[in-house]
């Protein structure tokens, strides 16, 4: 039955479905637009630090067994992928002759590069976040604001992401004339999930390439962490149709595709969520923000009907080993989402073929999550 | 129990129009929705929405978001509430519209879902996060068993496409008076009313008219361009507020308020 089902959909309220038809034609057109792509590329460029570097990650390799490169989005102005969505969609929105954008956020990565693309292209920007993330990220909260951006506190049901998505969604059906969601991952309604693709491709194409002069072929294995899945499907969209095998690794307690995800529609698109027999969806509690999420993009739940890709939990302290490993192996301290990723890898030292050539997204940079892997170590939680 | 057609025609040709009233199934609980489902209909209403509590309300504003929250803590299910109609379904005469977001259909199986909300005696279904385009599966379920299904059209949804879901909808069309979620303040009730005359020349199937309507003035005077005016947030704060009592009372205001519409008061009825 599952295989039948299409993924995706634009499930939604009446007042916003014309506006998708219109985003999509302005998306499709723009996608095409010489003069657009010129001025992301210029800004990609010299604003967001691309292209960023592949880098050969010599003693993880040691460790893991095989030879492990790392796609650097932690050196992405703003810390991580987001900003090549962010830029991209602001930049949309202005086109479309959008003055204001909003945006939701859970532990406030997305918030900040859309804060910092509406700042730079002289945009109103409003962020929704969670009450309990507001509590939580108390310092994303005020860089938001001081880029800027009003950050509304959100109240409603688990008060966290997915309410953020809930209530931006009800703005921007008050609001859809003058204001253009800038949603943070390959969620939501179509075109949502294929614009976001299409901006976070950006990774793999320069992956593929750099791979490709480094060591003239392509990777064996590619590996992400996913949330939504932005930066997963970025970095395998480029190369589906290749001979690649791809990896999804999401966070224990939001084991969307790896364990406990039906089929199911919410935010406006059909794909796995994490919910109960009547279709209540159950709040999701994974260590990192940014993985905390009970869904997954519609191409990922595609992805792994069709086996194209593969999808695995870790736990928090199997991230946590990947955290403190890439710090002390690389000298790179990497985002508690991209660590799980790292940790997947570590999971699996030695089952992997030593020919391998493995691909792993390094969405982003872990001076966020600091403080908060101190207290886990602290309280000794992740130490197993 | 007839279509919701039927029943609207049927009020319009004795020159009324419906109030359809809005409450959450379980808020504040499952016996107390079934005893409002009885004590609207002793105080005339034609039909009546019933919302199946969801984690998620995204076309709602904070009143009925609260509700529905309150009514899942409680422990409610589409099951129960079906069970609960099925039980009553000898002495409910009015045309009870299930309000449901599309996951719970979905969960159950869109086949199962309309079956059982045929047998417990349910008239119509509006689910808002259902577009005609995603909804063609559901459509043909729903014919299938008789179960009417209410399309939304919203301010900005040009003409064309107004006509478009008015073809697919049975029971009435259901035109938003406001973009953004329920709940909001009207700003300006005449200008509403030009829009829904606007969308009322396309369209041969009845049109009622909700989201933002709030007081016995917005009522009467939305009531008289369309076929029934639909009520929820403001029920719901009554409710908060004054018990099943506050509810009823606003519920009753309203209606006088239609009916005074019928009169000079104001103006001819459509």
């Amino acid at each position: 039955m599952v295989k039948d089902l299409k993924f995706g959909g634009r499930y939604v309220p009446e007042t916003l479905y014309t506006p998708l038809v219109e985003l999509e034609e302005a998306w499709e057109s723009l996608y095409q637009d010489a003069s657009f792509l010129e001025e992301l590329d210029g800004l990609l460029r010299a604003y967001a630090g691309r292209p960023t570097p592949l880098y050969y990650a010599g003693r993880l390799s040691r460790e893991v067994g095989c030879k492990v490169y790392l796609k650097r989005e932690d050196l992405c102005h703003t810390g991580s992928h987001k900003i090549n969505n962010t830029l991209g969609q602001c930049l949309l929105a202005r086109r479309m002759g959008k003055p204001r954008v909003i945006a939701e956020t859970g532990a406030g990565q997305h918030g900040v590069a859309t804060a910092t693309a509406a700042a730079l292209l002289g945009l109103e920007c409003v962020v929704y976040m969670g009450a309990e993330d507001v509590s939580r990220q108390a310092l994303n909260v005020f860089r938001m604001e001081l880029l800027g951006a009003r950050v509304v506190s959100v109240e409603s049901g688990s008060q966290t992401l997915k309410d953020a998505i809930n209530e931006a969604l009800r703005d921007w059906a008050a609001n859809v004339d003058t204001t253009h969601y800038v949603i943070g991952s390959v969620v939501g309604p179509h075109p949502f999930p294929s614009m976001v693709r299409d901006f976070q491709s950006v990774i793999g194409r320069e992956a593929r390439e750099q791979l490709l002069e480094a060591q003239g072929r392509l990777p064996t294995h590619c590996v992400a962490c996913v949330g939504g899945g932005s930066n997963a499907l970025g970095l395998f969209y480029p190369m589906e149709s290749d001979p690649v095998e791809f990896i999804g690794v999401e966070a224990q307690g939001a084991e969307t595709l790896s364990l406990r995800g039906e089929p199911g529609v919410l935010h406006g698109f059909l794909a796995h969520f994490i919910q109960d027999p009547w279709g209540q969806i159950i709040p999701t509690d994974a260590i990192a923000a940014g993985l905390d999420y009970p869904g997954v993009g519609p191409q990922h739940s595609q992805y792994r009907e069709t086996g194209r890709a593969r999808y695995f939990w870790v736990s928090p302290q199997e991230a946590l080993e990947g955290f403190a490993t890439l710090a002390q192996l690389e000298g790179i301290i990497p985002a508690l989402e991209s660590a799980h990723a790292i940790g997947w890898l570590l999971a699996h030292r030695g089952d992997l073929d030593p020919s391998s050539l493995v691909l792993v997204s390094l969405s982003g940079r872990g001076d966020k999550d600091v403080n908060l892997v101190k207290g886990l170590l602290e309280e000794g939680d992740g130490r197993g | 129990m007839g279509g919701v057609r039927e029943v609207l025609e049927g009020l319009k040709a004795r020159g009324g129009k419906a109030l359809i009233p809005y409450l959450v199934a379980g808020y504040p609980s499952l016996d107390e929705s079934m005893e409002l489902l009885l004590a609207l209909q002793d105080r005339g209403a034609a039909a009546v929405e019933v919302g199946i509590p969801f984690s998620d309300p995204m076309a709602d504003g904070p009143t009925i978001q609260k509700a529905h929250s309150l009514a899942l803590e409680g422990g409610v299910t589409p099951e129960a509430l079906l069970k609960a109609l099925e039980f009553l379904k000898g002495d409910l005469t009015l045309s009870i519209i299930l309000m449901t977001y599309y996951n719970p259909v979905f969960r159950m199986g869109e086949e199962v879902f309309a079956q059982r909300a045929r047998e417990a005696g349910v008239a119509g279904v509006i689910i808002p996060d259902l577009p005609p385009e995603e909804g063609q599966n559901w459509v043909s379920v729903a014919l299938e068993v008789n179960l009417d299904t209410v399309f939304l059209a919203a301010p900005n949804t040009p003409l064309e496409r107004v006509e478009t879901i008015a073809s697919v909808t049975t029971g009435f069309l259901y035109y938003l008076a406001l973009k953004g979620v329920t709940g909001s303040a009207i700003k300006d009730a005449q200008e509403v009313a030009q829009r829904v005359a606007r969308i009322r020349d396309v369209v041969d199937i009845p049109v009622c008219v909700g989201f933002g309507i709030s007081t016995a003035l917005e009522a009467a005077l939305l009531a008289r361009g369309c076929d029934g005016v639909i009520v929820g947030s403001a029920l719901l704060k009554a409710l908060d507020e004054g018990g099943m009592k506050g509810f009823l009372g606003l519920f009753g205001e309203l209606m006088g308020a239609l009916e005074e519409g019928k009169g000079n008061k104001w103006g001819k009825t459509a």
